[in-house]
């Protein structure tokens, strides 16, 4: 706090404080002589008997001075201020520090010496009678001297750092011009929090109808003539929407109509932008008002570096006197649970097949919730009700199983999983596109393929076993839907005719040795989407598959293969883990043991990987048994042994089944975009034929926008950003082919799900890393401490009562002591 | 008698006429007055008879108790005498004080000019001694018209001045009466009261009756000054730059346990003591100096 003056000429009226002291001077200097004759009983008077009512002279001299003094302070409108050194960096605050300094060693020193004179007082009364009350009043007047001393002292103390602090972190402060005049008009900026986390719900109110409350507040704390910036927290807007304004009203008008956005707040990054514009209108003073709840991850861009750097740097920048005011709203309540993930297990879904969805719950509070309903639906249809458990702080993995019917039609099918939670709800739902497909094409190219035709239920090659795993239905001649569709080409037949885009999934079986040719055919059609299993057999020249296919890393092939292990079974392994993120390998989540139920004779050891290549699973001898890597746009896996049983008792396992119904699966789902999006992420799409250069696209709340296409030739891409809230986008396009329905979901973001509070020592280290002061609603009105903040704390009426105190004070003492003297 | 002087005005005169003081113990005169004299003599005032034994005159012999007794019995009678009284007057430097009714000199010197007038017109003998550092003038006591020129022009020539030692001149006065006399000290009395005592001691034991009269003037009984003031000592004191507001309080503390000192010490001296203040219009202070004197 420092003391300023609205008319400081008339200070000049201190000097008054002095006639006092002059009149009584004069009075003693004109006396007048008289020739008395009972001088026997003015004997030793003018020493000790005139001692005490010297003192009371000396007192209401004083007073008589204090009122004179404090009649002029009050007519130059002393206004007590809020103090920040980093703030109020300039002159102005140098000059206000300094002079703080100077009267509190000036105070401190005459205390000292009041101290000292009462301590004289004492120790002479003790030679003479002056009354026991007397004495206890030198001695209180003593102490409170002393105590006012150290006092002063400390607080000189404490202004001397401040004054070092700016002189130190602002070298150029002095050469700055003073910091305007007292209650100039101020720039204010209002960062209004509308982030998700202002949707939450406590006592029939949402946070953000408490801030915008609180944001009224705030301007109706403000004077005619500033001008206010709303900033909205966790929203885009436009430096021309963030422009000062002295129409509090149409600021007020835009508090009314805002509403919470779907992105987080980050205030450091509010605060400089607000600056940036401030500073732009050269205003003398700005004040930056925060309203927001106590997130702390509104606070994460509150860094050590910002706190210290990047904030006292744009504080620097700025010729205005600079101040920060915080005001959180709503309780301490975090609790809040969350849908965080809906994926498929082993995408992708086909059409008539069942899948198993997981579903990710989060529990972001401090308590354990039990039987949490839980909701899972297909397309708008229920297709799974639960209940769910989550500890504090953790995640629930539910598995939901679902039917086969629910994804009855190829496309983008729409899956939600419901919580019903009460307080931040936002995040209660969450959606997720699964492409359903047809089943998958698979061309399995066999170089094992010898005659087997007719022989259904003979199982000598590769061929045979897959044929059975992926389309069990139609290897059986059996009526029902099968998850793939599986053709079988000879390797000998591999032509360059061969059309491997027609499938989604290519299997290399065995195959002894690649053309030249056949390796740009299915590098070209890794690199188009495709998917590609490359199985080497006991029919594999190493030497033709590293040329071809490995070709020193340019390859597909994932691993650089080595000769295979011996023939002998010496070195035979077992399948011992796999990672367990992996698609491929979900299956195995309620059975990990399922892969030691196969031996595997014999495989090819790999000595080389790219370092995009990954290895899912691996043996007993730690050499990898299933690699992937990506190549282009597709995906290609390396299994180092056979997929008959030449080298394994794989086929002949329950593991065998699953595990290539999941590869193929996960390899023909790396070909379908991802429709799945955060917030604020593009939506991007491209489109073949598209017979109009614009789309529609339906936003979650039903709004539609037109968007245009950009073309390239027959083709059109499509680019979407304002993708701020979460939910369904359904993307509608006309094609020469008819008209085709995208759909993408964009996730909540889980920034604000996460609700845990700022704690105590973050708010202190923001209170001194930032100067802020921190305005609890509940404690004070807002407008009163933004008006007593801006203009400090009118002292005038203080010191014109305070006159009239002390001239009541003299007007009583005189007349006490003069009763007492006539 | 009719004496007019600045000290005896007509009026004061004529009220001082209707006026009488007396001793209130046995005085020893020189001529047969209205006060009784410790000598027995002829006088119409029995006393006692006792028996007769050789030497005492046969005339005085009461021949009726000798008839009827046959026993010689003296009748003896008290003797009346004249009243001897001193009028001292202080004449030091701080009876020279001046105050709004006039100078507290003037007023004790006309007061004892009026108890001279009083007790001449009753025919007693009046002596007058002034003193200041000493007893500096002395009229001896004498009776008869002349004897009131005589204090009168001394009072005329005295100059109140310089320091007061009362107790010297008490003894001084003392040493010249050599009968029980009468004593009136007309002063401020601002003095030490234990030299007072002094003084006071030596007259009660020559059994002088004795009187005090304070002269005072309002002044220096109220201390009403207001501003700064230097006062300056009329005895040579040194002089004292004062405000009066700070030292009022204690000033008349200082002098309030003085005046009472002072007639304790009177009471336990046999001694009178009465006050004046100069604003008082002396006859009557004098009468109501007398009255309380007789109420006693």
């Amino acid at each position: 706090m420092f003391l300023t003056f609205s008319n400081t000429v008339l200070l000049i009226g201190l000097a008054g404080a002095v006639v006092p002291l002059v009149l009584h001077l004069l009075s003693r200097a004109r006396y007048q002589s008289v020739d008395w004759g009972a001088m026997l009983f003015l004997e030793g008077l003018d020493a000790r008997q005139q001692y005490s009512g010297k003192i009371n002279q000396i007192l209401l001299l004083l007073i008589r001075m204090a009122v004179v003094a404090l009649l002029a302070v009050g007519l130059a409108q002393p206004v007590l201020q809020q103090w920040s050194p980093e703030a109020d960096a300039g002159a102005a605050a140098l000059h206000a520090a300094d002079r703080g300094e100077l009267l509190c060693i000036g105070g401190a020193v005459a205390c000292a010496g009041a101290v000292a004179g009462m301590v004289l007082l004492i120790a002479r009364s003790i030679g003479s009678t002056p009354s026991w009350g007397r004495r206890a009043a030198y001695m209180a007047v003593a102490i409170v001297a002393g105590v006012g001393a150290v006092a002063l002292a400390r607080r000189a103390a404490a202004w001397d750092v401040e004054v070092r602090k700016l002189m130190t972190l602002q070298p150029q402060a002095k050469a700055r011009p003073t910091g305007g005049a007292l209650r100039p008009r101020i720039d204010a900026a209002l960062l209004l929090d509308c982030s998700a986390s202002m949707n939450f719900e406590e006592n029939g109110h949402t946070r953000f109808g408490l801030a915008q409350g609180a944001a009224k507040q705030v301007l109706a704390g403000l004077h005619r003539g500033d001008r206010v910036s709303l900033v909205l927290l966790g929203q885009r807007e436009s430096d021309q929407q963030m422009e000062p304004t002295a129409d509090l009203q149409s600021v007020a008008d835009r508090i009314d109509a805002a509403r919470p956005g779907r992105q987080p707040a980050d205030v450091a990054d509010g605060l400089l932008k607000a600056q940036q514009v401030l500073d732009r209108e050269g205003a003398p003073a700005c004040d930056l008002y925060v309203v927001c709840d106590r997130q702390a991850s509104n606070w994460r861009g509150a860094t050590d570096y910002f706190m210290t750097q990047a904030w006292p740097a744009a504080v620097a920048r700025s010729n205005a006197a600079v101040r920060l005011f915080i005001v959180p709203v709503g309780d301490a309540d975090a609790d809040n649970i969350a849908v965080e993930n809906i994926e498929l297990t082993n995408p992708p879904a086909i059409v008539g097949q069942h899948a198993d969805v997981a579903v990710d719950v989060h529990n972001y509070g401090s308590t354990s919730r039990a039987a949490v309903p839980l909701t899972v639906s297909v397309n708008g249809r229920s297709a799974f009700d639960t209940t769910v458990s989550v500890a504090a702080g953790r995640v629930a993995h539910v598995s939901v199983p679902i039917k086969a019917g629910d994804f009855n039609a190829a496309g983008p099918q729409v899956v939600t999983a419901e919580v019903r939670t009460a307080g931040y709800r936002d995040d209660d739902r969450l959606d997720a596109i699964v492409d359903a497909i047809d089943p998958i094409k698979v061309l399995v190219i066999s170089g094992d393929e010898w005659d087997t035709a007719g022989a259904t239920g003979q199982f000598r090659n590769e061929s045979d076993f897959l044929r059975l795993a992926l389309a069990p239905q139609q290897t059986l001649r059996r009526k029902g839907p099968d998850p793939c569709k599986v053709e079988v080409l000879p390797a000998e037949q591999w032509t360059a005719d061969l059309d491997l885009g027609r499938y989604q999934v290519v299997i290399l079986a065995n195959i002894e040795r690649f053309t030249p040719a056949q390796s740009r055919a299915i590098e070209q059609y890794a690199y188009g989407g495709g998917g590609v299993l490359v199985a080497p057999g006991s029919l594999a020249r190493v030497d033709s598959y590293n040329e071809q296919l490995w070709r020193d890393g340019a390859g597909i092939l994932p691993a650089e293969l080595e000769d295979a292990t011996a023939a002998d079974g010496s070195e035979a392994t077992a399948i011992v883990g796999y990672d367990p993120s992996t698609p491929v390998f979900r299956f195995l989540h309620d059975q990990p043991d399922l892969t030691l139920t196969s031996t595997i004779g014999r495989y090819f050891p790999t000595n080389a990987r790219p370092s995009d290549a990954h290895t899912l699973a691996w043996y007993t001898s730690g050499a990898p048994f299933l690699i992937e890597s990506r190549a282009g746009r597709g995906k290609v896996l390396l299994m180092t042994t056979s997929l008959d049983a030449d080298w394994s008792t794989l086929p002949l396992s329950t593991f065998y089944l699953p595990f290539v119904q999941s590869a193929v699966r996960y390899l023909a789902a790396g070909t379908l975009p991802s429709r799945n999006l955060q917030l604020g992420e593009p939506i991007e799409a491209a489109f073949d034929e598209p017979a109009d250069d614009r789309a529609t696209i339906e936003l979650p709340d039903g709004d539609q926008r037109q968007v245009s296409l950009a073309s390239f030739g027959a083709g059109g891409d499509l680019r979407f950003t304002e993708t701020n809230d979460p939910g369904v986008y359904r993307v509608h396009v006309r094609e020469r082919a008819g008209d085709r329905l995208l759909l993408f979901a964009v996730r909540p973001s889980h920034e604000e799900s996460d609700l845990t509070q700022l704690t105590d020592a973050r708010w202190d280290e923001l209170e001194r890393g930032l100067h802020l002061r921190r305005i609890d609603p509940n404690e004070r009105a807002i407008a009163t401490v933004v008006a007593g903040s801006r203009e400090g704390i009118d002292l005038w009426p203080w010191a014109i009562a305070a006159v009239m105190v002390l001239a009541a004070v003299e007007l009583g003492l005189a007349r006490h002591w003069s009763r007492e003297a006539y | 008698m009719s004496v007019v002087t600045r000290y005896l005005e007509p009026t004061l005169v004529e009220r001082l006429n209707h006026l009488q003081l007396s001793a209130r113990s046995v005085v020893e005169g020189s001529i047969i007055g209205q006060h009784r004299s410790p000598v027995k003599g002829a006088s119409v005032e029995f006393r006692q008879h006792r028996f007769y034994t050789p030497g005492d005159e046969p005339r005085r012999l009461d021949w009726r108790i000798f008839a009827r007794t046959d026993r010689p019995y003296i009748k003896e009678y008290d003797e009346e005498t004249n009243l001897r009284c001193v009028l001292m007057l202080d004449c030091s430097g701080s009876m020279a004080y001046t105050g709004k009714s006039g100078a507290k000199h003037d007023y004790a010197a006309k007061l004892v000019a009026s108890l001279a007038y009083l007790m001449l017109a009753q025919t007693e003998s009046v002596g007058l001694g002034l003193f200041g550092a000493r007893l500096e003038h002395w009229v001896a006591p004498r009776a008869g018209t002349h004897q009131l020129s005589r204090v009168i022009d001394a009072l005329e020539r005295s100059v109140p001045r310089g320091a007061s030692r009362i107790p010297q001149a008490m003894q001084a006065v003392a040493d010249r009466l050599g009968r029980r006399s009468l004593v009136i000290v007309v002063s401020d009395f601002f003095a030490p009261v234990p030299m007072l005592r002094e003084g006071l001691a030596r007259l009660r034991h020559d059994r002088h009756e004795t009187i005090l009269l304070q002269v005072l003037d309002r002044d220096e009984i109220q201390f009403p000054f207001r501003k700064w003031l230097r006062f300056r000592g009329l005895e040579g004191e040194r002089p004292q730059l004062m405000e009066p507001a700070l030292v009022r309080r204690t000033y008349l503390e200082n002098f309030r346990n003085h005046r009472r000192s002072l007639d304790e010490t009177c009471r336990a001296a046999g001694a009178e003591f009465y006050s004046f203040i100069t604003e008082k219009p002396l006859i009557d202070s004098i009468t109501s100096f007398l009255h309380r004197r007789v109420a006693r």
